[in-house]
């Protein structure tokens, strides 16, 4: 997991998207703890207290749930609900570039053209589960 | 470079959300002789906050943060610590705050482990414990002589020092001034830990802005002794937005929309910073009629502060 | 308290050693060089030995002047220098807590020089034998009357020393500046005083002078020091 300060997106929102695609990615299964909100601070050097909206924020979505003396695990049955907010993200950013190439004249064959090549690009995370059915 | 308007008055910037404050300080000024290093400050950090005091040398972030801890007497003005004044209560604050300088303070020939004999002594809530466990986490020797303590060593005895008597404040000044990446990542790792243990109100001025962007809730930015921004990290970033214009003719420079703090031109390119609502200052860049295109790109806090410090340098240029 | 006192003194550790040194090889120095004169066998007698340790106490006092300044000026200078006041500001400590440890260091510090010349003095009368003319006799005023300028003078400097100590930075600027004001007084006193004997021939005018002079020098003296120790208390920024 890591931050981008260069970003605009909140931290709180980034912590929750890196979160949301560690458990579409099987990073974290149905059942399995997350790191708790002290080790998340310590490894990211964020405030505790942002950490804690984050999780907030994922508890309220239903993807984890507090347990006690455990701490925050990963609920059942919501791979497919991370990975919906996933596909959103990436809805989200296809948008974005899309506008962002529109502005500048492109048409959709050029855009399509600049897709493959970064998809070829890009290379592949080492958990990834795409090719699964 | 021009500046059009300023940004939203410090005492504008809506105070933190349940008014228990921590510290908090009514009109402050300091004078040296003919320079006012702090000019009117009015401060509110809000109980349980993380505060990011930024501003450039000089700006009397010291100043000010040496006024809060008492080590130096206001021109004018008052501070107030858990609702306590500084001026009349001074030692008995002194027992609820930590205090990191930006060089370690602590006698030079002491020995580690002297230096916390000595404090453990003279606070009356410390924990040796904590102490003891503190000294082994933050991997101090504790025969080492003060003066011969590293940057990052020192800087770790100075939090250990500012926070074996639990404090309910820790105040840091400039804390990671100096220190190589790895010694500050450590430094603020112990900081972090610190305010997971127990909640602490953090009041840090820095020049990493990096690191306070992810580390405040709230900002103050300073500028000549003045507080010219006091706002939640979440809601500068949110509401601060940097446009990309391109203008239809590079030699007219179209009306800067509402909120502008900077603005820039390069060619074609015009470049503009705004604070307040991006929406309607983005509605109003695409009504211009010499704007072709508007473009919003992403703004970090380091480029926040830079734009409202040369916003406001460019505006004192303007006017005598 | 007995963490601050122990503090103060190991502040003021330098000096202090440096004043112990002296005391201690000064009888040596004494006697090597009346030695070298005069041949070991001759030097080795009793009446050289207690004429020793008399020389002794007396140079070790007369060191001590620029001894006893600095003592006065680390007090409050050195703190400020090294920062260490701005950390001990920083700790639940009074002001008044602070600056009463270092009164009380200054006073054991400044006893310190008579002490230690005492004990050579102890030494020499050992040596001597109790019950002598001397001890029977007691000492007359002739005799104690220069111990009487040296402790005026003392006190005047380490009031001074501590008065500049408590607004200066510098431990060096404070001790030195207080022994040039000493300095400059006492010239000033001698060419005043020669010139009354002389030129005016008054004797009466002499002896008048010589009352004014010890208790401008007391009032300088406690007057630095109390004024000193007002500063100290009353200032906020270490």
């Amino acid at each position: 997991m890591r931050i981008d300060t260069a970003s605009d997106t909140p931290i709180f929102h980034q912590i929750a998207s890196a979160i949301r695609e560690a458990v579409a990615a099987g990073v974290y299964r149905p059942g399995d703890t997350i790191p708790s909100i002290r080790a998340t601070a310590l490894q990211l050097l964020v405030n505790p207290n942002t950490v804690a909206r984050a999780y907030d924020v994922l508890e309220r979505e239903g993807l984890i749930s507090a347990e006690r003396g455990v701490g925050m695990v990963v609920s059942h049955r919501t791979e497919d609900a991370a990975r919906a907010r996933t596909v959103q993200d990436i809805q989200t950013g296809f948008g974005s570039a899309i506008q962002a190439g529109r502005r500048a004249g492109l048409d959709r064959k050029r855009i399509d053209i600049l897709y493959r090549q970064s998809w070829s690009a890009t290379p592949k995370p080492p958990l990834s589960q795409e090719e699964k059915p | 470079m021009t500046s059009l308007a300023a940004p939203t008055p410090a005492t504008a910037a809506s105070p933190p959300a349940g008014t228990d404050a921590a510290i908090q300080t009514i009109g402050l000024v300091k004078r040296f002789g003919a320079r006012t290093a702090v000019d009117g400050l009015d401060l509110t950090i809000a109980r349980g906050s993380t505060y990011g005091l930024i501003g450039l040398n000089g700006a009397g972030k010291s100043t000010a943060i040496r006024m809060m801890m008492g080590l130096l007497a206001p021109t004018s003005g008052r501070i107030l610590i858990d609702s306590l004044a500084m001026s009349a209560e001074r030692t008995t604050l002194m027992g609820r705050i930590g205090y990191v300088p930006d060089r370690p303070t602590a006698y030079p020939w002491m020995r580690v482990s002297e230096v916390i004999a000595f404090s453990s002594a003279l606070r009356p809530t410390w924990d040796d414990a904590r102490a003891a466990s503190m000294l082994s986490g933050y991997q101090l020797d504790p025969r080492q002589r003060i003066r011969k303590l590293s940057k990052g060593q020192g800087a770790k005895l100075s939090l250990l020092l500012a926070l074996a008597h639990d404090p309910s404040i820790l105040i840091l000044d400039e804390p990671t001034d100096g220190l190589d990446p790895i010694a500050r990542d450590d430094f603020l790792e112990h900081v972090l830990s610190s305010v997971c243990d127990k909640p602490r109100t953090v009041l840090m001025s820095s020049h990493n802005l990096g690191d306070l962007q992810r580390i405040a809730d709230t900002i103050g930015i300073l500028d000549a002794g003045k507080l010219v921004v006091q706002k939640p990290t979440d809601e500068l970033l949110a509401t601060t937005k940097r446009f990309v214009a391109v203008l239809a003719d590079p030699g007219k420079s179209p009306a800067a929309p509402p909120g502008t703090i900077c603005t820039r031109k390069q060619g074609r390119e015009w470049t503009v910073t705004v604070l307040g609502s991006p929406e309607s200052a983005l509605a109003a860049l695409r009504a211009e009629p010499g704007i072709t295109q508007v473009e919003l790109v992403d703004i970090t806090l380091e480029d926040i502060f830079k734009d409202i410090i040369r916003g406001r340098q460019a505006q004192q240029e303007i006017l005598p | 308290m007995m963490t601050l006192l122990i503090k103060d003194w190991r502040l003021q550790s330098p000096a202090t050693l440096c004043l112990g040194l002296i005391y201690v090889l000064l009888p040596f120095i004494v006697f090597t060089s009346h030695a070298a004169e005069e041949g070991m066998q001759r030097a080795l007698t009793s009446d050289t030995l207690i004429g020793v340790f008399f020389i002794s106490a007396g140079a070790g006092m007369g060191i001590s002047l620029l001894i006893v300044p600095a003592f006065g000026g680390i007090s409050f200078a050195r703190e400020r220098r090294d920062r260490s006041a701005e950390f001990l500001a920083s700790l639940a400590v009074s002001r008044a807590r602070v600056v009463g440890s270092k009164v009380i260091v200054a006073a054991v510090l400044f006893v310190l020089p008579w002490l230690l010349s005492g004990v050579l003095l102890l030494i020499a009368w050992a040596i001597q034998g109790f019950g002598t003319e001397w001890m029977q006799s007691g000492p007359r005023y002739d005799d104690i009357e220069p111990f009487k300028w040296l402790l005026l003078i003392q006190m005047m400097l380490f009031g001074i020393a501590w008065l500049f100590s408590s607004i200066v930075r510098s431990e060096t600027i404070a001790t030195a500046g207080a022994i040039f004001t000493v300095v400059l007084l006492c010239l000033g006193y001698a060419l005043y005083r020669n010139r009354l004997e002389r030129v005016v021939g008054s004797f009466s005018a002499a002896e008048m002078a010589d009352f004014v002079a010890t208790i401008g020098t007391l009032i300088l003296g406690i007057g630095g020091f109390i004024s000193g120790t007002i500063i100290a208390l009353k200032r906020i920024s270490p």
